[in-house]
């Protein structure tokens, strides 16, 4: 896609906007500029400013000084209407929609010239156009709280769209989508620039940006470290480098950048797995004799009357690392409560260490050697009211007895949480900082940190990189493996498709709460993966597809090959 | 007595008397939705129960003590929205206090109208001409004073606010998800103001309705616990206005049936050693209901963010 380079004024342009918080400077002297029919990334770390920075575009923040332009004229917002009034749109990485209304009443909520008795027919037939413009379809009477995230993302752009505006905001917005939703709304977001619209995008993700992006920023620690900079101009290791400023360590900086597409390289994405394969270490086959230590042996688990997980079966030997891939929502989020012993199977047996813990409590899963990561970062890994010491200690908290039965000891207490604190370089600002003060990569390393301080022999994680910058993501990814190496059965669990096939020795498809496949890691082939994820072999005609698996069935290759084996356990493998 | 005879006069009190309820759980619908729980039902219906005594007794007319009743329980509203919208105080304490605010405040200000029961104006009965002479509907329904209409045409009104106009949904988006309320551009620190007031207004009206309509004086402690009872059909109604209309109505008839089984020969309920039993049946019941209710329905139909102060500027 080109840039529409003639254009004079841009759309929007933000000139030397400087935000500062109490204690930082999270914005420093920032320009931007935006064009009509341009996509614009702005990239960085967790922390890095980009999130202050489109806040202050779309009028939530104000900033403490620099100028705003709006088609060349200076803007100044006191509220998000008025940014809204002046044709820019944001959409939130949470979408920030009411939930329990329809999709309808989310999209004219607050629109202005709404008339004050709803004529909801007529309404839905004044938002279609848009809908058509954007291909996209939405059940008008469903209440939202029932779609799924990359629904929600579409009732959101419709809704910024449907207030005519002209520029586009979104805040990570592929970030709680799977692979095939992402590819849906790069799809829209070309389309919508085609159509003048003028979009910026925050991301993470290197070859997304390459495949729509007409321009490119680059923030660091709140600084524009590369300034609208054309896309073609610039190459993928140069934006990471930018991003990651001058604290990156130069291994790990070598690591990703082996590990990131050429920016232009369009054939680049077989060879760049390849590498990254390479990087691993086999299975070293350390218990490849012993007895597993995790088991789930026909384990169904019943919700509501639905079946979340069905005849599920898995073992885990010492050292190695499981991989389970699947679409979010197919019972990832079931398996792991069932294995961190949170929710009780309905039918089928848990075993830690070959000791049976089916109906027993989350704590008797972590005596027996089992430490969790949670997804949910905010509420079941940690604590944000607490402070640092409070959620490093959540778990461990017994091992810390004071001298009175009942009490804690503080000092000692304050000794573990910085121990974690260094061995995991959390930047922090104390051990009696609170929670909140943490950014999203930092917390993790804290909960990581806390679980590999117990010295798991089973180590379940959920989704462990989401959201994170490349420096923590491959700081997670390193802890997981090195832990793996000294004997612990990892469990990885995760959408992103790319960490599972970078750090498994074996691998597990789940789909609609089954295994549908599984994978030694010589044989794992990403199109079967991939397929395997969308259902398509190995879909189950009888059980009446939901809309999501039919339209994935639609997209997707059709010509595989039958999946020959459900069994999730060949023992064979990897025991060299 | 005729059976029929019976049944009528039992719906016809318990419509009567169910509409303070009706009036005092819309009124709490209304701030529960915009998300502000409002414990002090109780207290305000007393208030403005013993006010619209005693203005109507000073001016000698009923309108006067209605209208003054509805200002008082809406300054209660106001009151109420100061704590806990632009202060961010607990809800549930604010709401209690504010029960002990009005118990007083009725008390001391109404012991001198104890007594004056005929002497105070109040509204008479205002049977509908034509309607009124229908066999057994024309009394269960339509020879009641003004308020219990007023009660009937609040009901579809309320459920018409809330599901088809634009106030509506500002209304249910700003108690749902503040956020994303505050984000298309509802003020919802002023809707939240708005609808508390509105709904301690709506309790004004319950407390004038009792003292001026349906039990015309002043006794001290003259609700009974119908404040709290109108909490509970809130919950028990779903936040849906027929529900809790309905449920405002049987309590109204529990209420009446207390008495007619008091008027009874049964000995047990004629003894003043356990007679008090027959008292107790109205909160009996009011516990059976919501027990009921909670056991046949899943929870989860309560405003997301009842109870939660919303500060502007957070997304999560």
């Amino acid at each position: 896609m080109d840039v529409l380079v003639n254009i004079p004024p841009a759309l929007l342009s933000l000139d030397a906007i400087c935000v500062e918080f109490p204690g930082v400077l999270a914005c420093d002297r920032v320009n931007l500029a935006l064009r009509a029919g341009e996509i614009h990334a702005l990239v960085g770390e967790n922390g890095a400013g980009k999130s202050t920075l489109m806040h202050c575009a779309a009028g939530v923040v104000r900033p403490t000084s620099g100028t705003i332009r709006v088609g060349g004229a200076a803007v100044r917002f006191a509220s998000p209407q008025d940014a809204q009034a002046a044709g820019i749109a944001m959409v939130f990485q949470n979408f920030l929609l009411v939930e329990r209304l329809s999709v309808l009443d989310n999209v004219i909520l607050g629109s202005r010239g709404l008339p004050p008795v709803l004529a909801r027919k007529r309404l839905a037939s004044a938002i279609e156009p848009v809908c058509t413009r954007l291909g996209i379809e939405l059940d008008w009477t469903r209440p939202v709280e029932s779609l799924s995230a990359g629904e929600k993302q579409k009732v959101a752009l419709v809704r910024a769209l449907y207030r005519e505006a002209k520029i586009l905001i979104l805040d990570e917005p592929t970030a709680v989508l799977t692979s095939d939703e992402s590819d849906k709304l790069l799809e829209t977001m070309r389309r919508l620039a085609a159509d003048g619209v003028a979009i910026l995008f925050v991301s993470h993700k290197l070859p997304e940006i390459r495949s729509v992006a007409d321009s490119i920023t680059v923030m660091h620690r709140g600084r524009a470290v590369a300034e609208s900079m054309p896309a073609r101009d610039i190459s993928a290791e140069e934006v990471a480098r930018l991003m990651v400023g001058l604290r990156a360590e130069t291994a790990a900086r070598d690591k990703r950048e082996a590990s990131l597409p050429a920016w232009s390289g369009l054939g680049a994405g077989p060879a760049a797995g390849d590498k990254r394969e390479a990087s691993l270490p086999a299975w070293s086959g350390l218990g490849a004799g012993a007895a597993p230590l995790l088991r789930l042996d026909s384990v169904t688990l019943r919700v509501d009357g639905h079946d979340r997980l069905s005849q599920v079966s898995l073992s885990l030997r010492p050292g190695e690392i499981l991989g389970i891939a699947g679409v979010s929502g197919n019972g990832q989020k079931e398996l792991v409560s069932v294995c961190a012993g949170v929710m009780r199977p309905t039918s089928g047996t848990v075993s830690v260490r070959s000791r049976d813990l089916t109906r027993r409590s989350p704590r008797d899963f972590f005596e027996a050697g089992l430490c969790y990561v949670s997804e949910d970062r905010y509420g079941e890994a940690s604590a944000p009211q607490l402070n640092l010491a409070d959620c490093a200690c959540l778990k461990g908290y017994r091992t810390l007895r004071g001298p009175l039965p009942g009490t804690i000891d503080l000092a000692a207490m304050s000794g573990f949480a910085e121990r974690i604190l260094d061995t995991f370089h959390v930047r922090h600002s104390g051990a009696w900082a609170p929670t909140t003060s943490l950014s999203g990569g930092n917390l993790q390393k804290l909960i990581l940190g806390r679980e590999l301080s117990h010295d798991p022999a089973v180590l379940v994680v959920h989704q462990p990189t989401q959201g994170l910058d490349l420096a923590s993501t491959e700081f997670v990814c390193e802890e997981i493996r090195r832990q793996a190496a000294t004997g612990t059965a990892v469990l990885l669990v995760s959408s992103d498709l790319d960490e599972v096939l970078r750090l498994s020795h074996r691998l597990l498809v789940i789909y609609r709460g089954r295994f549908v496949g599984g994978f030694e890691r010589e044989q794992i082939d990403r199109a079967r993966v991939g397929a395997l994820m969308a259902g398509l072999t190995a879909g189950t005609p009888g059980t009446g597809p939901d809309e999501k698996g039919a339209q994935r069935s639609r997209a997707g290759a059709s010509d595989l090959p039958p999946e020959p084996s459900v069994s999730p356990r060949p023992r064979n493998g990897g025991a060299s | 007595m005729k059976w029929t005879e019976f049944l009528q006069n039992l719906l016809a009190a318990g419509i009567a008397r169910g509409t303070p309820l009706l009036f005092a759980a819309l009124g709490e619908m209304l701030a529960e939705l915009s998300g502000v729980l409002n414990l002090g039902l109780e207290g305000i219906m007393l208030a403005s129960a013993m006010t619209g005594v005693a203005a109507a007794h000073l001016a000698g007319s009923a309108w006067v003590g209605l209208l003054a009743a509805v200002v008082v329980g809406a300054l209660f509203g106001v009151l109420h929205a100061f704590l806990t919208v632009t202060l961010r105080c607990d809800q549930v304490v604010t709401g209690l206090s504010l029960v002990f605010l009005g118990t007083g405040i009725s008390s001391v200000g109404g012991a001198p109208l104890v007594g004056l029961r005929q002497a105070a104006p109040h509204f008479a009965q205002l049977p509908i001409p034509g309607l009124c002479d229908l066999p057994f509907l024309g009394p269960v329904l339509f020879s009641h004073p003004w308020p219990v209409y007023l009660g009937f045409a609040a009901v579809p009104l309320v459920y018409f606010f809330l599901a088809h106009t634009r106030a509506g949904l500002n209304l249910r988006a700003a108690g749902e998800t503040p956020a994303a309320a505050a984000a298309m551009g509802i003020p919802v620190a002023r809707v939240r103001y708005l609808y508390v007031t509105l709904g301690a207004a709506g309790s004004g009206l319950a407390g004038a309705t009792l003292s001026l309509a349906v039990t015309p004086g002043w006794v001290d402690g003259l609700t009974a616990g119908q404040g709290w009872i109108a909490i509970g059909l809130v919950i028990v109604g779903g936040w849906r206005p027929l529900p809790a209309a309905l449920g405002a109505w049987l309590f109204g008839a529990i209420h009446r049936l207390t008495l007619d089984l008091q008027g009874t020969a049964i000995p047990f309920f004629q003894d003043p050693n356990t007679g008090f039993f027959l008292n107790m049946l109205p909160y009996l019941a009011a516990v059976a209901v919501l027990v009921a209710a909670s056991l046949g329905r899943r929870s989860g139909t309560a405003p997301s963010t009842l109870g939660r102060p919303f500060v502007p500027g957070t997304t999560r």
